[in-house]
């Protein structure tokens, strides 16, 4: 393909809405067409080095026959049939299995979703399912970090420690806590000698919320950040 | 408080890796105060960081772990939680009123999942933490022959995730997106994708990446900094 060819699919790809999107950062796309290891490869004959993975996640780089093979083997087999509970299927029984201990020990149940921000919002809901389970509906709330990013579902948003995932899509989702998060190049100083004696966890402040009384704790970490756990 | 959340190396915000004593002092303020620790290891996952997972380098464990990406290297869209095998008991002990009442369409997806096996196949055959490990520090060294220019003001990273901090004074370390846009243009002009993250640029490239492909992103990037 050529230069033409390329401008003819710009011109198509207008009629989709890409993450992100901003008119200026999408004005002149890359069209991808086709990928080898860590090469892709332009419509208008560009060879670039991919340095970021795609989106950090092409591991085993691009075009690899065996995976292709897989997928062509299992979709002629079963390629979907519904995984809610009274149904489950052979590879998903396998993945879980596999994975089981495989990243923690202690951690032997998957869930599976389509994609990092549903695994995100997954975690949420586990995380209040849990608490209200243990007889505790009051905690439900969530400290995240600010510079962090969790997805982009409305709970991921919020969750972001990012403000400009946040600009156009408030108000905010209650619950969300942001505390700084260490970052050593921006830490001036010794981290050795900026190191508390003795203890590192201090009450700092003793307050009443809500009408319960609650214990506000901080942890002082030797890059001068706070982390807060009420 | 219900939980807490953090990815074990920053991304999105700027590739950012904690000092040592920080996930082990955040999992015991958890642990005191009964809080679900989350990790985000939706980036970090599967061999990234030069560990199959990103808190291990610090051995630390989550209750609650959250992935996706390179589950199935793009191949295929997935991701999920695992959870503790307590969080697991108070599932199995519920009222039928207080069921899990939550899932996707494509949880637990035929295809996907197969997909995922095989890609974790290959990266087990071909020890991919190892090569992360490796090759993650070949990239940070070579990046580090960059810090003579006057904008790179920190190269930093852990196994294949680095980012090239450009700041327009050293000294002050003040931030300049403006410049590092500049740098991700002239990249890509010369065959390079990175990422601008602000003040950013980040890289992970494939994990299957060679020593010399290794060798091209440094060199590719030190041609786009030269023109600036």
């Amino acid at each position: 393909m050529n230069q033409q060819d390329t401008a003819k699919w710009v011109e198509k790809d207008f009629k989709q809405l890409h993450p992100t999107y901003h008119p200026k950062s999408h004005a002149n796309p890359l069209v991808i067409e086709r990928g080898e290891g860590v090469w892709l490869y332009t419509t208008d004959g560009q060879r670039i080095l991919d340095g970021m993975a795609g989106l950090w996640n092409v591991n085993v780089g691009y075009g690899r026959e065996e995976i292709a093979k897989a997928a062509y083997d299992q979709m002629k087999e079963l390629a979907f049939t519904s995984g809610f509970s009274g149904m489950t299927n052979l590879p998903s029984i396998e993945l879980a299995d596999k994975l089981a201990g495989f990243a923690y020990e202690g951690l032997n149940t998957t869930m599976f979703t389509s994609g990092g921000s549903e695994s995100n919002d997954s975690a949420f809901k586990t995380a209040r399912y849990y608490w209200k389970r243990k007889g505790k509906p009051g905690k439900y709330k969530v400290i995240a970090r600010k510079g962090s990013y969790h997805g982009v579902t409305l709970a991921g948003t919020f969750a972001t420690g990012l403000e400009k995932y946040h600009t156009m899509f408030g108000p905010a989702i209650e619950g969300f806590i942001h505390i700084p998060a260490p970052n050593p190049y921006r830490y001036e100083g010794d981290l050795k000698l900026e190191r508390p004696s003795g203890r590192r966890l201090r009450v700092l402040s003793k307050r009443r919320s809500c009408g319960r009384a609650r214990t506000a704790w901080r942890l002082l970490s030797p890059n001068r950040s706070w982390a807060w756990v009420a | 408080m219900a939980a807490f959340i953090a990815e074990p190396v920053m991304g999105v915000g700027g590739v950012v890796v904690p000092p040592d004593d920080y996930f082990p002092l955040v999992r015991a303020i958890c642990d005191k105060y009964e809080v679900l620790f989350i990790a985000d290891e939706v980036i970090t996952g599967f061999g990234r960081t030069g560990e199959w997972f990103g808190l291990k380098h610090w051995n630390v464990k989550p209750d609650i772990l959250s992935f996706a990406k390179a589950i199935t290297s793009g191949y295929a869209p997935l991701g999920g939680i695992q959870i503790s095998d307590e969080i697991r008991a108070t599932m199995e002990s519920a009222a039928d009123t207080e069921a899990y009442m939550h899932g996707y369409t494509y949880s637990g997806h035929a295809m996907a999942c197969a997909v995922g096996l095989k890609n974790l196949e290959i990266m087990e055959r071909e020890d991919y933490p190892k090569r992360a490990r490796e090759l993650g520090k070949r990239l940070q060294d070579g990046l580090k022959t960059l810090e003579e220019f006057p904008f790179v003001g920190h190269v930093r990273g852990l196994g294949l995730i680095c980012g090239v901090e450009i700041v327009s004074n050293k000294e002050a370390k003040i931030s300049d997106p403006a410049t590092t846009t500049r740098i991700f243009k002239a990249a890509q002009e010369r065959g390079l994708r990175t990422r601008p993250l602000g003040n950013v640029l980040a890289f992970a490239p494939p994990i299957c990446i060679n020593e010399e492909e290794v060798d091209e992103i440094v060199k590719r990037l030190g041609a786009a900094m030269d023109t600036l």
